[in-house]
């Protein structure tokens, strides 16, 4: 377990504009050396492109990026000394696997020896001891993923950037990877900047979440915080709550709120300025949607239009009438066209006001 | 200076951009120059040693028109050049469509062999080609001059549209075949209007190259049968029989029809397919 | 050429189109019979017509046997001289061209303003064709055309320098058409090079020239390999600018310029066929080497699964 060889890495106003939009716009992020910090967002949001302003890759048009109090802004790439994983992981398709690893430290005219020392003991690092002569080609995809692991680490760099590494792996290689790059930025003391479009990976991976949405910080804060308390329903709808209620809002009491949708009444949490009689939107995780024999007191009644088995229960597809559907998960079996109620605990459904944009 | 005023970011390659613009003001200065001077001595009256003519008519115009024969020059480039890139399109849209579907045993060999009149010159399959013309009394004729010139074109418009059908999802063909499509509707119905453009930029490709190439139609053709581009050889090779304006008259002629052509070939065509490309 | 007679093996790419027995002949296949024909009758006939015809000498090299064609060709040391002189004009231009070219074609990978007008500019001496771009020379470089002009109105020089009817001439109009073809091959093996390799050796500190010499360089190799052989093929066989612009009974005598002499001035078809043979056969050889040094660059390199 060695230290971070960073203290701070702060973003300050960031902007970058491509042509006549803006792609980053007053991005501020400060982040503290052995920090795992996720950016996290749909395509176009804008993370790749604060990841490659970091990286030196990008000019930003306004901004500054500061690395222990010391503006790097204009630094080109090379003489920032990071560590940065590609989606694609633009491994040198003429070098060997060691030559590849070896080639950071090679441009920085370290001894041969020396070289093929820490060469060996990154490849050892990633479980890949022995396949130095390979060439990339010859690899298969989560073995390439490896290769750009190590030769990023290998460096021993302040700050590790990975831009969707995870993104060309199938399902099982990326839970795998996933720990790997978790235990790698623990077991080295790494500082880490991960861009994803995977609120999954975002969220187990990381210290910290910076949700972007059109090229402003949406939400950031602890993977609890963000999944508990989303701040917009953006954010809520990102992060999972996948059941939307158009609701009118009737009395708010504190953070507690009742609503009225198609009739029913039920109650939920209040996020955001609500006033009576406005229109909001109401939304709940299909898990905690509580699925009960029909006739339950203080529900919603239901049809089972679909039920679909997901391994540790079912995932189902309920229609409560007027064109309204939930998604709800039970461990119980339901079959389609069977009649249920529908419970939604007031703590776990939000109650939004209707976003302007 | 943390906060800088928005500005365009200083560019991280100057040295290459300028590089880029420098070698583009060179080709601009020497290839504008040299059609330019070109335009302006066919329309000079003369042009002793001034920086520009002493005058200008259109007389080499009309004296090239009558003396050259330009209108008959022009229709019989104009037919063999059409023709070269239909037939090579007939023969040729087949051909790539097997190569882009289907394996088979001498693939290998039939696209070598597709592949090599692209790659040697036509001067050296062009004289035995030529001299079997004259054995066989095509030579001198327009069925000679455009049998020649579809050597290289055959292989250009299969090599060009090889790719292109292989990114035409064959799943298509298949969807239409379980709709109820007979192969030939499959064809007509899915392929053609598919590939159109393809063909459509590979059909113009042809028409530029066989315009521009020389060679093979120098080596073939007679005195009804030549093309702009061998007739302004002709009119080169002997200077003094007749004023340089006028062979620059006949130069314009070609020059704005290769323009014309060019201009409207890119908006069809990538220009990195009017090369040989090797494909990786 | 066995495509009509073979069978289809790879059941996986054949859609319905044929569904006949499984060891029958996919009739789809006869779709390539036309091309293979052509290609044969056209190409491959004439080819070995012509090798023949040179084994068949005529005139006074009947006496030296089936090779006296050969021996004509090479026991003349005027004729063994053009050899010599389409080296010297084709291995010079192609080294500039491809050396001008090659920064060209890597930078234009990413955009520059009026990215689409200079691809055409670039494009538009190939569409004019050798024939034109040296028949405009004779004006533009000649005494009193504008190059001249210039370089007196300048003081570079006092009298005017003879661009034409030589060595220079030839050379110069040879890098002007020979270009556009360099520059499209680069600038499509540059296009299909991995942007995010080049950003990978900087983020991993690499300077300019580092990034050049172990990555951009060796990336491009198997490209610039392609793109001068073929340049070479193509200036090797210069014919029309080396008479135009050239001296062709002298120094710009070119091998194309003799066979075409043995052939259709001499009406020496066999001796003719031999140039043009020699030709092929050290053209085809220089082809057959840049492409298995391509081959063997992309065996290791082949990265699908980083794509």
């Amino acid at each position: 377990m060695s230290a971070s060889k960073l203290r701070t890495l702060r973003v300050r106003d960031l902007s970058k504009h491509f042509a006549d939009t803006a792609a980053v716009r007053h991005f501020d992020l400060e982040v503290t050396g052995g920090e795992f910090i996720s950016l996290l967002g749909p395509s176009g949001c804008g993370k790749t492109t604060t990841l490659n302003c970091v990286a030196g890759l990008l000019d930003p048009d306004e901004g500054a990026v500061e690395i222990d109090g010391r503006d790097i802004t204009r630094d080109p790439p090379e003489r920032r000394g990071f560590g940065m994983v590609f989606q694609n992981y633009a491994l040198f398709p003429h070098l060997s696997i060691s030559r590849n690893v070896g080639f950071g430290l090679e441009v920085r005219g370290v001894s041969r020896r020396e070289s093929e020392r820490r060469v060996s003991r990154a490849l050892d690092l990633v479980q890949l001891g022995g396949l130095g002569s390979r060439y990339p080609a010859q690899l298969s995809g989560g073995q390439q993923q490896r290769v750009a692991l190590a030769r990023a680490i290998v460096t021993e760099p302040p700050l590790i950037l990975m831009d969707e590494p995870l993104s060309n792996l199938d399902a099982k290689l990326r839970l795998e990877m996933r720990l790997e790059i978790r235990r790698l930025h623990q077991s080295l003391g790494l500082t880490t900047l991960y861009v994803t479009h995977d609120q999954e990976e975002a969220l187990s991976l990381a210290d910290r979440v910076v949700l972007m949405r059109d090229g402003v910080i949406e939400q950031s804060g602890t993977p609890e915080e963000l999944y508990a308390q989303p701040r917009s329903l953006y954010v809520a709808n990102f992060l999972g709550y996948r059941n939307l209620v158009p609701v009118t809002v009737g009395e708010v009491r504190g953070d507690a709120v009742s609503v009225a949708a198609n009739g029913s009444r039920f109650t939920g949490t209040r996020r955001g300025a609500l006033a009576e009689g406005s229109s909001a939107v109401a939304t709940i995780r299909p898990k905690d949607v509580q699925v009960l024999a029909p006739g339950s007191p203080g529900s919603i009644a239901a049809s089972v239009e679909l039920a679909e088995f997901i391994g540790d229960g079912f995932e189902l597809s309920a229609d409560a009438g007027s064109g309204q559907r939930f998604i709800a998960r039970t461990p119980d079996r339901w079959s389609a066209g069977d009649r249920v109620s529908l419970r939604l605990p007031p703590e776990r459904l939000l109650v939004f006001p209707v976003e302007g944009r | 200076m943390t906060v800088v005023a928005r500005r365009a970011p200083p560019s991280r390659d100057l040295g290459g951009t300028l590089y880029v613009f420098a070698a583009g003001l060179v080709v601009v200065v020497v290839v504008g120059g040299i059609l330019f001077s070109v335009l302006l001595s066919a329309f000079a009256t003369s042009w002793f040693g001034g920086w520009f003519p002493d005058g200008y008519t259109d007389r080499w115009f009309r004296a090239a028109i009558t003396d050259f024969d330009i209108p008959q020059i022009l229709l019989s480039t104009a037919f063999i050049t059409l023709a070269v890139a239909a037939i090579a399109v007939v023969i040729g849209v087949p051909a790539a469509y097997v190569l882009a579907r289907r394996r088979f045993r001498g693939k290998a060999v039939v696209q070598i062999l597709l592949l090599l009149p692209l790659l040697l010159p036509p001067i050296t399959y062009g004289i035995p080609l030529a001299t079997m013309l004259y054995e066989f009394r095509l030579a001198g004729s327009a069925a000679g001059v455009i049998i020649a010139n579809l050597v290289p074109a055959l292989p250009l418009v299969v090599l060009l549209l090889t790719p292109f059908f292989e990114q035409i999802d064959p799943n298509l063909e298949r969807a239409a075949r379980v709709l109820g499509a007979s192969p030939r509707r499959v064809f007509t119905r899915v392929l053609v209007p598919l590939a159109a453009p393809g063909v459509l930029a590979a059909a113009l490709t042809v028409v530029v190259r066989t315009l521009a190439l020389f060679e093979l139609t120098f080596l073939t053709s007679g005195p009804d049968s030549t093309t702009l581009v061998v007739a302004l050889y002709y009119a080169a090779f002997a200077p003094g029989i007749r004023p340089s304006q006028q062979i620059d008259a006949m130069a314009v002629v070609y020059m704005a029809t290769s323009l014309v052509l060019l201009l409207a070939a890119l908006r069809f065509v990538n220009p990195t397919n009017m090369v040989v490309r090797v494909r990786r | 050429m066995s495509a009509p007679a073979a069978r289809h093996e790879a059941a996986e790419s054949a859609p319905a189109l044929a569904r006949r027995s499984r060891r029958g002949l996919d009739p789809t296949l006869l779709l390539i019979a036309p091309a293979a024909l052509c290609v044969l009758g056209l190409f491959v006939y004439p080819f070995v017509y012509g090798l023949a015809l040179s084994f068949q000498p005529y005139g006074d090299n009947e006496a030296n046997g089936p090779l006296g064609s050969y021996l004509a060709f090479f026991g003349d040391p005027r004729e063994r001289l053009s050899i010599w002189n389409t080296l010297r004009l084709a291995v010079p231009a192609t080294f500039i061209d491809v050396a001008v070219a090659l920064p060209l074609a890597y930078r234009l990978r990413r955009p520059v303003p009026g990215q689409r007008a200079l691809g055409a500019l670039f494009v538009i001496p190939m569409t004019l064709g050798t024939v034109l771009i040296a028949e405009g020379m004779l004006q533009f470089f000649g005494p009193a055309g504008w190059v001249n002009k210039s370089l007196l109105a300048v003081g570079l020089v006092h009298e005017p320098v003879r661009f034409l009817h030589n060595y220079l001439g030839t050379l110069i109009s040879l890098l002007i058409s020979d270009f556009p073809a360099v520059f499209l091959l680069l600038l499509g093996y540059a296009a299909g090079i991995d942007p995010a390799l080049d950003k990978a050796a900087r983020v991993l500190g690499a300077s300019w020239w580092q990034r050049t010499r172990r990555v951009t360089l060796p990336m491009m190799a198997p490209g610039i390999a392609v793109a001068a052989a073929l340049s070479f093929v193509a200036t090797f066989s210069v014919f029309p600018s080396a008479v135009l612009v050239g001296n062709p009974a002298g120094e710009t005598r070119v091998i194309a310029f003799a066979a075409w002499q043995a052939a259709y001035e001499r009406f020496d078809y066999s001796e003719g066929s031999a140039i043009a043979i020699v030709m092929g056969v050290i053209e085809l050889g220089l082809v057959a080497a840049a492409l298995s040094l391509r081959a063997g660059g992309y065996r290791r390199m082949r990265t699908e699964g980083a794509r």
